[in-house]
């Protein structure tokens, strides 16, 4: 019709509303992304649809009684979420945990790392579009699961631990069975690398793509395997041991740029190593008590407590404050996904759309854990 | 240009074949899926299900003595006991109920109990139509 329509079409910015019901947040999380056509401007992550104030509710339960709602902090790593407040209280308390039980602690915990990995592993590849190695994440997540399962009795709220130990020794054919697990998980961590790691089209999709430079990362407070990717090697296993880490023998893998391909390369270099920390865990694992004297209410004497701990998804730290009383007078959880979700902004701007899933998704966060 | 893109392209479709390789690997075997509603959990010895009073099963009687300490230990406020005297000078509950939709399977109470009355059992089918449904009594 007309010929000049080419300069009166007039252009905007617009806000796209990414969530809080989209498939590719894993749990409820807003993104409201500014957008120039396809170019991601600006992106401002809206949080606090999972809020369940766990922070206030352990001001009205007593130090026992705090526990289960741990669980319910990052919901795919209980035992970790366990384990730093068992910490934090034992800290309080001054109790020393028994070597069998600290030992447990860390063959659950690293169990529990895998399949947290796993967790992210198979949704990951699905946003990106290979629906497959999701069906295979989570046929071996299952196994974990089972096996946490014949353990805690629960298969994601564990409530395992208990201040000054564990709940319940391990059931007899734990050892067998782990053992058996690892020896089957070994060879399917290098079949993902064949069906994902080495696809040109993942590889493609993830690398250079929302690179984080180590600076950025210490500024925002990353930490894990967003950390690492980055090149800082970091990991308070190592670098201020807890429980009994110190004994055992494992790798950091790190990342060299920190684009979303050596957040991923981490993460699966962390399988691979948490299930050597499990051989030797079996290996080594003493005989003996599983729980301290622990007095029958828990009462600390007033003072504070700060503990610390690496789970999946980061540097995860309880800070507990007693005044005395069989309540926590304030509880203040530190959560990795909150401070490495602060820094998806800056990884997002100027790429399209499509990448946002490919960024987000090597972040890995878990909206329970923000939002708390 | 185009010849680069073409290149990019044919590399890409050439790296699915090693995945498909193992997918089919997987095609040959077994199914690990199990058919649910038709088959059922093998529940763990220790799965944590529905809080429940053990019966004895000759004389059908419970060991609960209404001390109450599961209901105070209760972190969500689940479970509440209504005691009475007995005519041998005892305590018993008159009644126990329990708050299903707000228990969340800690089995804080299974453990405190000083006479190892309540168990969780393997319950796992928890879905009730009315609310009401969800609050159930221990007591026969
Ligand atoms: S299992 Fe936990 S939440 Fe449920 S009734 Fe017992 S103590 Fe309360
Ligand atoms: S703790 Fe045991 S004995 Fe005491 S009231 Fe509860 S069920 Fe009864």
């Amino acid at each position: 019709m007309k010929e000049d329509s080419a300069q009166d079409f007039i252009t905007e910015e617009y806000l796209l509303n990414m969530g809080p019901q989209h498939p590719a947040t894993h749990g409820v999380l807003r993104l409201v992304l500014r957008m120039d056509g396809e170019n991601i401007l600006d992106l401002v992550p809206d949080l606090g649809y999972l809020h369940r104030g766990f922070e206030k509710i352990a001001e009205n339960r007593t130090y026992k009684q705090f526990l289960p709602f741990t669980d319910r902090l990052d919901y795919l790593a209980g035992m970790f979420n366990n384990h730093v407040y068992c910490l934090a209280v034992e800290k309080l308390l001054k109790i020393t945990v028994p070597p069998r039980a600290e030992y447990i602690r860390v063959l659950v915990s690293e169990l529990n790392r895998i399949a947290s990995h796993l967790v992210w592993f198979g949704p990951f590849a699905m946003d990106l579009g290979a629906i497959t190695p999701f069906l295979y994440a989570f046929r071996e997540r299952e196994m974990i699961i089972d096996l946490l399962e014949s353990v805690s009795g629960q298969r994601l709220t564990y409530s395992y631990f208990r201040i000054g130990g564990v709940a319940q020794d391990l059931p007899d054919d734990f050892i067998v069975q782990a053992k058996a697990f690892c020896e089957y998980f070994k060879p399917k961590v290098d079949e993902y690398d064949t069906l994902l790691s080495k696809n040109i089209i993942f590889i493609k999709r993830t690398k250079n793509i929302g690179v984080l430079p180590k600076e950025l990362a210490i500024d925002y407070g990353c930490s894990g395997p967003v950390l690492r990717g980055s090149g800082v090697a970091y990991d308070v296993r190592k670098n201020e041991p807890y429980s009994v880490y110190k004994d055992l023998s494992f790798d950091i893998p790190v990342g060299t740029i920190g684009d979303s391909l050596d957040r991923y390369n981490v993460r699966i270099e962390e399988m691979r190593q948490s299930v050597r920390i499990i051989e030797q865990v079996l290996e080594k694992l003493p005989g003996g008590e599983i729980m301290a004297a622990v007095p029958k209410v828990v009462k600390p004497a007033p003072g504070e407590a700060y503990a610390r701990i690496e789970a999946p998804r980061g540097d995860f730290g309880f800070f507990i404050v007693s005044d005395g009383s069989d309540k926590p007078y304030r509880l203040k959880i530190r959560a990795p996904s909150f401070s490495n979700l602060s820094v998806l902004p800056e990884l997002v701007k100027g790429l399209k759309i499509s990448d946002v899933l490919a960024v987000f998704g090597s972040i890995d966060i878990v909206l329970g854990d923000v939002d708390r | 240009m185009i010849l680069k893109f073409a290149a990019t392209i044919y590399n890409g479709v050439m790296s699915l074949p090693q995945g498909m390789m193992v997918t089919l690997k997987y095609f040959l075997k077994k199914p690990v899926t199990m058919q649910y509603p038709d088959q059922k959990w093998v529940m763990p010895a220790r799965y944590r299900g529905v809080v429940s009073l053990i019966f004895d099963k000759n004389t059908g009687k419970h060991r609960c003595i209404a001390c109450k300490n599961c209901v105070k230990i209760c972190p969500n406020y689940s479970l509440a006991i209504e005691t009475a005297v007995g005519e041998d000078k005892k305590w018993f509950p008159k009644t126990f109920t329990l708050e299903l939709g707000q228990c969340m399977f800690c089995g804080l109470c299974v453990e405190i109990c000083p006479t190892k009355a309540l168990e969780m059992n393997k319950e796992y089918e928890l879905a009730t139509y009315t609310r009401e449904e969800l609050t159930r009594s221990l007591l026969p």
